[in-house]
């Protein structure tokens, strides 16, 4: 047998997939895999499974254009064979972006691109310039942990920044930690945008946000993760 | 759906959005100006539960193969979602296309289990559609009913237009086949479709039969209001399983579900008989298929799927009269592509270490057996036909192959239970602990037997159900079962053993709907008045508001579930035929008084009337 080599898979869960949580994912990834015939390396133990390692789970409710998931393959497959028995697998709304030997280890990824989009009566030029200002500045917001909840200074998580107007939402783009110790949830730069503008997704209807991942980096935070 | 409506603003508001997401691997996309027929199978309970279901994987595959015909997903929203719904004027709509349930031609709901009811009720509301049948307007969709429930349809009769009778693969197809062509040949109205649908085999048309009720509130007569409208109405059968359609690809859903694997359906009907099982008798005659043909359907789905494990699925999988060969079949494959089985349904009287070893790849560190009765001589009265023994037995492999826990299901308030039996529950699990223990001593130094025996007895309560040969009977007050239970908890002192029982006041609501008549609708339009839906989910269900909902309808419940039925009495689903006659149900009926038992299928054939409906049939050949 040859040995096992690692192959990385990167692929786009947008749309009502972003609904999908990540345990969910996993499982359906796994069912994907055998389907395909990727002649993948299971697990060993009393319930063999397809071996499959994500590099930055998503959270339900974000949408994403560049997820990646490792695994390694026991019999040499042509990595275009593996891509598109893969993408026939997929459902309608997933789809493939590549199939490679990986470049990078998964604890080089560093940061996260993000695009937020905010829908409210209030996203406008002042909306937008307070935005900007908030974000500039050291960011003292309550963090859930496993341990409780904390105060933490956001700002050093954030690589830069910058809000705008867009077909009448505003759009922030912003380059957040995904370090695993310090990984900032795009969640946060909504709840502090939205609690210093007096905007409540909660009660009103009307208001809501969208939030997609464009680009994973590594450290320099301009090398893609590859 | 998301064309006008805000609908990821929604999902992001809801628990579990992925049951409403739709897009799953697998679901079928049809091109609506290439169709004739739009069909909406309904299932009024939760995505979860829903897409755990064979029947309908079957069925929707079945109505999918017909190139006129795109058969949508609907599932009942939980309430978080109905809230979100109605704040935004959005109807119930289809996952696949996201269109209106309204707009669909036909609306199929399975009737499952008779808890569904309310659950079908809030569903048509959601849908924007009147409940009663005859409220809806000419351009309404068709209702129709199908499953368990519709072999007593009666108490939900008024708010369907058609219920099919039997097993629906064929006859559905037939059913929208006719619609189709009624439509392209203009002869459609509704009355005009429902008429020519009650000549059809197997579909019973409600608004077509007339009621009549006895100054005791039994009922008179059943009569069709006109000539050509069949007064019996047979049951559907497929004739030869290993030729019938069965799916080779599934709808593979996101989120968890019950039954999250391949269903791959062994057989249909069962040889046993027990007298209190509706199952055992409405899917009569046995009807086997090949190995040959199991092996071949579980690859398939197995390549189209990629679910590591295949469920064998029957009423009694160790009655298979070739799971011998079928075993071996598909293990040949199985074990290397890390596929597990699993047998459910297993009987006590044939556990065998063999059984065991070939599926001792389960994932569970646990059996269940449903011995049903605590003595003997029940067991003889509802010809459970299992002895001690055979537990006994069962449980030694069970032990000896390393498993620990053992789970027992009991009925409480079967027709001649005594406190004698009740006690012969707790005996049973006693003994079934001892076995353990004795089993220690005699393995001692081998190893194994390290965790504490655990022992599960789960006790419901009896309910007389159509088409047993228990109909008659009466169902104890809830005093008695309250009774009954506290004394069976007295009597469990092992620490060894758990005792759980069934909500009793669940199980008497079940008991009217199981066996109530047309007057029972205006229960249910109550019950609608009351919100009420998802009566199956202990969360839901209110027995204050069923006591309500009694009591505006002006309807004793007692009648119906508290009531011996009489062996002269018309009963409200007489106009059914199940094939198995009312002549041997009431035979079995007066035999379980009498403490006598009857063969099963594959002893003797004791001529319960189900050869008459044809089909390949296992085991009983005897002539037409």
């Amino acid at each position: 047998m040859v040995q096992a080599r690692p192959v990385r898979l990167g692929f786009t869960k947008t749309g009502k997939l972003q609904f999908i949580s990540h345990l969910d994912l996993a499982r359906t990834m796994s069912r994907i895999m055998v389907r395909a015939g990727v002649p993948i390396w299971y697990t060993e133990g009393f319930n063999p499974r397809p071996k499959l390692v994500f590099s930055l789970p998503l959270s339900i409710g974000t949408e994403s254009e560049c997820e990646f998931v490792d695994f390694k393959i026991v019999e040499d497959m042509p990595l275009d064979e593996i891509a598109s028995r893969i993408s026939a697998q997929f459902p309608p709304e997933m789809s493939v972006t590549g199939v490679w030997y990986p470049d990078h280890k998964i604890a080089e990824i560093a940061w996260a691109e993000y695009e937020i989009r905010i829908n409210s009566s209030l996203s406008d030029e002042t909306l937008v310039k307070k935005s900007n200002e908030l974000l500039s500045k050291p960011l003292v917001i309550t963090k859930k942990t496993k341990s409780g909840e904390k105060e933490v200074d956001i700002k050093p998580l954030i690589k830069h920044s910058e809000a705008s107007l867009d077909r009448g939402a505003m759009l922030v783009k912003a380059m957040l930690s995904c370090d695993s110790a310090d990984y900032l949830n795009p969640e946060y730069i909504v709840k502090a945008i939205a609690s210093d503008a007096g905007i409540d997704f909660e009660k009103v209807e009307s208001e809501y946000y969208t939030i997609l991942r464009k680009s994973v980096k590594l450290a320099d935070g301009v090398t893609d993760f590859r | 759906m998301e064309n006008n409506i805000p609908y990821e603003r929604i999902l992001k508001r809801v628990e579990k959005p992925g049951r409403y997401a739709g897009g799953e691997f697998g679901q079928t996309i049809k091109n609506k100006d290439e169709i004739k027929a739009r069909f909406a199978f309904c299932f009024p309970d939760t995505y979860e539960i829903g897409m755990s279901n064979l029947g309908m994987r079957i069925l929707y595959g079945s109505l999918n193969e017909h190139k006129d015909i795109w058969c949508e997903r609907v599932f009942a929203p939980w309430s978080d979602m109905d809230a979100q719904m109605r704040l935004h004027n959005i109807p119930l709509c289809a996952l696949e296309s996201g269109d209106p349930v309204r707009d669909f031609d036909i609306v199929a709901f399975t009737l499952q289990y008779e808890m569904c009811y309310t659950t079908v009720l809030y569903m048509l509301e959601l849908a924007g559609l009147e409940l009663l049948a005859c409220d809806r307007e000419e351009n309404d969709p068709v209702i129709i009913g199908g499953g368990p429930c519709a072999y007593n349809a009666e108490p939900i009769a008024d708010f369907f237009d058609i219920f099919s009778i039997g097993e629906g693969e064929e006859a559905l197809v037939e059913l929208t086949e006719l619609y189709i062509k009624m439509k392209e040949d203009g002869s459609y109205t509704k009355s005009a479709f429902l008429r020519a649908a009650a000549k059809l085999d197997g579909f019973y048309v409600p608004s077509l039969y007339e009621i009549g009720y006895n100054d005791d509130n039994t009922i008179k007569s059943i009569t069709p209001k006109y000539d050509d409208v069949p007064a019996k109405i047979t049951k559907r059968i497929i004739s030869d399983m290993d030729k019938s359609y069965f799916p080779d690809k599934f709808v593979m859903p996101y989120i968890e579900t019950v039954h999250d694997r391949i269903t791959l359906e062994v057989y249909r009907g069962c040889i046993r008989g027990c007298r209190f099982c509706q199952a055992g008798m409405i899917y009569r005659p046995v009807r086997e298929k090949s190995p040959e043909v199991l092996s071949e359907q579980a690859k398939k789905l197995y390549d189209a799927t990629g679910y590591d494990e295949i469920s064998l699925i029957s009423l009694s999988i160790s009655d298979y009269s070739k799971l011998r060969p079928l075993c071996e079949q598909l293990l040949e494959w199985t074990d290397d592509n890390m596929v597990s089985l699993s047998l459910p349904s297993l009987r006590a009287d044939s556990f065998s270490k063999e059984l065991m070893e070939k599926i001792s790849s389960v994932r569970t560190s646990g059996l269940t057996f449903a011995p049903e009765a605590g003595t003997q001589r029940l067991r003889d009265a509802i010809n459970k036909n299992v002895t001690e023994e055979d537990l006994m037995n069962a449980c030694t492999v069970a032990f000896e192959g390393g498993k620990s826990q053992v789970k027992l299901y009991f009925m409480l308030g079967q027709p001649t239970e005594t406190y004698e039996d009740l006690a012969g529950i707790a005996e049973l699990a006693d003994k079934v602990v001892d076995k353990f223990f004795e089993l220690k001593r005699e393995h001692k130094g081998e190893g194994g037997f390290k965790r504490p025996p655990s022992v599960t007895v789960s006790v419901s309560t009896f309910i007389p159900k159509p088409f047993t040969p228990f109909q008659w009977e009466a169902q104890d007050e809830l005093d008695v079962v309250y009774d009954k239970q506290k004394y069976l908890e007295s009597k469990m002192n092992n620490k060894f053993v758990k005792f759980h029982h069934h909500d009793a006041k669940v199980s008497r609501v079940e008991a009217v709907l199981a066996r109530g008549d047309r007057r029972l609708s205006r229960v249910l339009l109550e019950s609608r008045k009351l919100g009420m839906c998802f009566d199956a989910w202990d969360e839901f269900f209110d027995y204050s508001k069923w006591l309500k909902c009694f009591e505006a309808a002006e309807i004793d419940p007692a009648f119906y579930a508290n009531r011996r039925f009489g062996d002269n009495e018309i009963l409200p689903w007489d106009m059914i035929d199940c094939g198995v006659t009312k002549e041997f149900m009431l035979k079995e009926n007066k035999k379980a008084h009498e403490n006598i038992t009857t063969p099963n299928c594959s002893q003797n054939c004791s001529a319960c009337g189900a050869n008459k409906l044809g089909g390949e049939r296992s085991w009983c050949k005897r002539d037409l």
